[in-house]
């Protein structure tokens, strides 16, 4: 698995934890804040470029409108 | 709780402490004296200077009243009663010495010493022998009775143990080693078999020491009065002439220990009996596998090569941080400020996690640092941070000593945390109840009277649905602690949580056959745990390490909170650490994201202050964290590390992945004292010192600060701390603190839970538990009293999320990992001691039904392949484990127990699932291919150490320039 691959795995696996909030507002908010908490710049960036290109199709939504926050 | 550190009170007083609020005050040879009530004779008299011989009681163990030295007269009493099991009582007047006294225990004393060879000069104990020295007191002068008559002086000397002798002639059958294995360890090994004359000391359930049920704790041998059971170190070096209080480096226990000497050579480690975490006992690694410090495997010179084919060339100091230097400096002109990083040790002090950390924000001018935590008990500090506000355990160790439910999920203390495991079961007889939730039969789940009432064996992976299972049963059944919870947590996050929790989804009818336990297993232990008065729960890396190690945490959390079971002693949540210093290298900011004292780094007022200390810019964001280092060296983009204490390339999931990335890297610098896995895919080695080479303090898992304190110059002349200033001043960033004790008062300055720990308070103390600072100035034995750190306490939402790592009819085991009771993490240290004698290679558990479908029997060769490798292991059949699940330890690098593990990782902090793997199991013949090629590789680079070149006069070393 790429590096690119993974990210996009990372990403999901923290959007899935944000699951059962059932305000998805505030889901947005804490995965959106923990990706700023805890990702590097360049790691953000690597992430944005691919929910740009045809891996946000692979990109749980959850993941796509909290880079779009960011 | 706070024990003030007296060198001077390592007096045997005889019997232990009493407590009581009602002090009694008696005479004892015409002088008075008040002790608190319960207090025997024998201890009040110690207590005022009055020595009572004696030969069968200790102050570590309970009374026993059988060797009849101890005898005195007491106004009012008939006969002679023995001091040791007489209490005190207001008004008593006592004679320790009367003539008649005098010769009634010289009688006794003739008969002890008529059956005990005379020897006395070539004796082991010579100097240090309470027989010899009670001999003295009661002015012994003849034997009447001869020595010829019927004795045990033939009795054969069983040397099995690697690490004490049993010489039963020296026997005077007092019983201490019994009550010792019994009272402090647990264990219950040994026994007195015989009656009368025939009364022998015998370990149970072998033939000698070595095979019986013995854990060699050393328990008996500290209790044991004569030269009966002696270490070998002392049979051979002689007794020692020094002591130098210091603390164990292997587990987070952190037992404080008196290293003995004699001249810089070590006799023997003993445990301290003022130390706070463990009073007094120790565990077969701290007590005695400390040989690995000087053994011949050790590199003391550092080297450097320019390629991993080359041979080693031996090298200054300097001459080695100035090229490592000039390597970080022309990789960061290449490939940018960010393609370097280092990795701090949780085997290393408190002062050199922080140095690490320091180095790489400020020399490296980035935030590339990480620790092995994040292999282990990241998700705790993520996981505790959220919903009580501090990145640590709640409590002291001593705390267990008032819980009425301990539940224990995730953990093995017995093996892992041994000295903890022993006052476990200590509370356990004591009558506290157990709940086990592990997929395997740990010990404590049935062990000599301390059982567990519930042991829920539930399926690897399953640990989120369990407590959700279990917040369920509380909060439907009217079981919430209503009060606590409306006056110290949010409300809005309780009543979210409440609902979330109370959802038909979550009832154990429903998760129960997820998680492969009873419902009504799990009702029970729900209702014991919030209704059985004071519940603790203690975890470890089998909740941590999981794809949801970090929900789990909340959900432990959680179920404390709901319970009002936080605190107070005797309740709380408890990490189980394993390393030595994993808390402390958590909390001098080895994390990328946090600077020291757990704050984050985007945070301007806190990095403020830290510029302006440290005289540097520091960057505003997190950096990589260890797996994301490993990513960004495949990618190309991470090309240096600086690594100290820590060995990545066997303890890491993936190994190969691991071992791929190391490769990419151009240059990777190891500091270590052995060639460990990692050390041969560097480039320069930087020669490690062990714990008793150095000056520095370990903080273990109740957050208790403990000094480190030299015993031994360091072999290759640096300790850790100078190696890494030595570093630092090569690459331009000046360092030069004198000694350890100015880089904790550097840490004070700058950290707030610190901000009154310095080495002056810790010699005063002892040791200090943090936070340590203005509000706490003698520090902190339970957090969370008044109110959490965050001020209220937050119920977070723990929805359950299967892990990717799924059975199927290609892997249809499940693989846990763990850790066993002689063998210490990556082994590194304990393969390098006798504890081989009970652990030389690690197996492969396997249920007899999953072993007999496929034809394997106990101590066949099997295959074992995940989805991201395979290996090979002997089998060892048990019924510890379940059916469909398989368990391996990690302790020998060539198991590759990590070629197995996959990358797969905790969502929140990346802590590897090295719990949950998918797995098929064979029988085979030969090694794997992994294993032939790890062989090759490993030799090869063995031949370039052993190869290496010494540095001749002037002669540049041929690298990279």
């Amino acid at each position: 698995m790429s590096t690119h691959d993974n990210l996009v795995k990372m990403a999901n696996h923290i959007a899935h934890y944000f699951d059962s909030e059932p305000d998805r507002e505030l889901a947005v908010q804490g995965l959106n804040q923990h990706l700023r908490s805890f990702w590097t710049p360049a790691m953000l960036k690597q992430l944005s470029e691919k929910a740009q290109g045809e891996a946000a199709n692979d990109l749980d939504p959850l993941v796509l409108r909290a880079l779009h926050r960011a | 709780m706070i024990n003030y550190f007296d060198p001077a009170s390592d007096i045997d007083l005889g019997t232990p402490a009493r407590e009581s609020a009602v002090q009694v005050s008696l005479l004892i040879d015409g002088r008075s004296i008040s002790v608190p009530a319960g207090t025997s004779v024998m201890r009040a008299a110690a207590l005022m200077g009055t020595t009572i011989p004696k030969l069968c009681a200790t102050d570590s163990l309970e009374a026993f009243g059988s060797c009849r030295m101890c005898m005195v007269e007491i106004d009012g009493m008939r006969g002679y009663p023995a001091s040791c099991t007489t209490p005190v009582s207001e008004g008593m007047v006592v004679r320790t010495q009367t003539s008649r006294l005098a010769g009634l225990r010289r009688n006794v004393m003739e008969l002890y010493i008529s059956d005990h060879p005379l020897d006395c000069l070539t004796c082991s104990a010579n100097g240090n022998c309470e027989l010899q020295t009670v001999a003295g007191q009661v002015g012994l002068r003849e034997v009447r009775y001869g020595y010829e008559g019927e004795n045990h002086l033939s009795e054969a000397k069983d040397v099995s143990n690697p690490y004490f002798d049993y010489e039963p002639s020296k026997c005077i059958v007092c019983s201490r080693c019994v009550r010792a294995c019994e009272d402090i360890q647990g264990t219950f090994a040994l026994t007195i078999s015989g009656r009368g004359f025939e009364s022998r000391v015998a370990p149970a359930g072998g033939d000698d020491f070595l095979s019986s049920e013995c854990v060699s704790c050393g328990a008996c041998v500290q209790a044991c009065p004569t030269a009966t059971l002696t270490e070998k170190s002392l049979v051979q070096l002689g007794q020692p002439e020094r002591a130098v209080i210091t603390t164990c480096a292997y587990c987070g226990v952190g037992c404080s220990f008196r290293a003995e000497l004699k001249g810089d050579q070590l006799v023997r480690m003993v445990p301290d009996k003022n130390g706070g975490a463990n009073h007094g006992h120790a565990c077969v690694k701290g007590r005695f596998a400390w040989g690995y410090a000087t053994h011949p495997d050790r590199i003391t010179k550092p080297m450097i090569r320019k390629r991993l084919e080359d041979p080693w060339q031996e090298v200054s100091w300097d001459e080695a941080v100035t090229y490592a230097a000039s390597e970080l400096r022309r990789i960061q002109l290449k490939y940018g400020r960010d393609s370097i990083g280092g990795i701090t040790s949780s085997r290393c002090t408190n002062e050199e996690a922080y140095l690490v950390q320091k180095l790489v924000r400020t020399a490296f001018g980035n935030n590339n640092v990480d620790t092995c935590a994040r292999v282990c008990h990241s998700p705790t500090g993520y996981g505790l941070k959220q919903t009580l506000g501090e990145s640590a355990g709640t409590q002291s160790f001593d705390s267990v000593m008032k819980a009425d439910v301990i539940l224990v999920i995730g953990a093995n203390p017995t093996d892992a945390h041994p000295v903890f495991g022993s006052q476990l079961k200590r509370r356990l007889r004591q009558g506290a109840r157990l709940i086990v939730i592990d997929p395997r039969r740990i010990d404590l789940v049935d062990s000599p009277h301390a059982r567990a009432e519930l042991h829920l064996q539930l399926r690897p992976g399953t640990n989120v649905a369990m407590l959700n299972a279990l917040a369920h049963v509380i909060v439907t059944e009217g079981l919430v602690r209503q009060d606590f919870v409306d006056q110290r947590c949010e409300t809005e996050a309780f009543n979210r949580w409440r609902e979330f929790v109370a959802l038909p989804e979550h009832a154990p009818e429903v998760l129960g056959p997820t998680c492969g336990v009873p419902a009504e297993q799990i009702r029970a232990a729900a209702r014991l745990y919030a209704t059985g008065g004071n519940a603790a729960i203690y975890y470890g890396l089998g909740v941590t390490e999981h794809s949801q190690g970090s929900t789990s945490v909340m959900g432990i959390a959680n179920l404390a909170m709901v319970t009002g079971n936080i605190g107070r002693e005797g309740v709380g949540v408890n990490p189980l650490r394993g390393q030595n210093n994993v808390q402390g290298s958590c909390d001098m900011g080895s994390f990328p994201h946090e600077l020291p004292g757990y704050r984050h780094i985007s945070n301007e007022a806190v990095r403020a202050e830290f510029e302006q200390a440290w005289g540097v810019t520091l960057q505003p964001d997190p950096g990589l964290r260890i797996p994301n280092m490993f990513e960004a060296a495949l990618d190309g983009s991470f090309k240096a590390l600086y690594c100290q204490g820590e060995d990545i390339a066997q303890s890491d999931p993936n190994t190969q992945h691991v071992t791929a990335a190391l490769l990419a890297m151009e240059c990777v610098i190891v500091q270590d004292i052995f060639l460990n896995e990692t050390a041969k895919f560097a480039h320069v080695f930087l020669p490690g010192s062990s714990f008793l080479e150095k000056d520095g303090t370990f903080t273990n898992a109740e957050r208790r600060i403990s000094r480190v304190r030299k015993v031994m110059d360091p072999m290759a002349g640096k300790a850790d701390w100078e190696g890494t200033m030595a570093l630092a001043n090569a690459l331009g960033y000046k360092m030069d603190y004198r000694h350890p004790s100015e880089i904790m008062d550097e840490i004070a300055r700058l950290t707030p839970s610190f901000h009154n720990v310095s080495y002056a308070e810790l010699e005063r103390h002892g040791s200090l538990q943090w936070p340590c600072n203005e509000a706490a100035p003698d520090g902190t034995p339970t957090m969370h009293i008044e109110q959490f750190v965050r001020g209220k306490g937050r119920f977070m939402l723990t929805g359950y999320v299967p892990t990717d790592e799924k059975v199927n009819s290609r892997y249809p085991l499940l693989l846990t990992t763990g850790r066993i009771l002689s063998q210490y993490n990556v082994g590194a240290q304990t393969r390098r001691t006798g504890n081989n004698a009970w652990h030389a290679e690690d197996r492969l558990e396997i249920h007899p039904s999953d072993a007999e479908s496929r034809g394997i029997n106990d101590g066949d060769w099997v295959g074992i392949g995940s989805r991201s490798g395979q290996t090979v292991l002997r089998a060892m059949v048990s019924l510890r484990v379940a059916p469909g699940v398989v368990y391996t330890t990690f302790h020998f690098p060539e198991s590759g127990a990590n070629v197995i593990t996959t990358d797969n990782s905790d969502w929140a902090t990346n802590c590897p699932e090295y719990k949950v793997t998918a797995v098929e199991v064979a029988k085979v013949f030969h090694p794997s291919e992994w294993q032939k090629r790890y062989q090759d590789f490993s030799d090869e680079q063995r031949r370039l150490l052993k190869d290496r070149r010494q540095q001749q006069g002037k002669e540049k070393a041929e690298v990279r320039r």
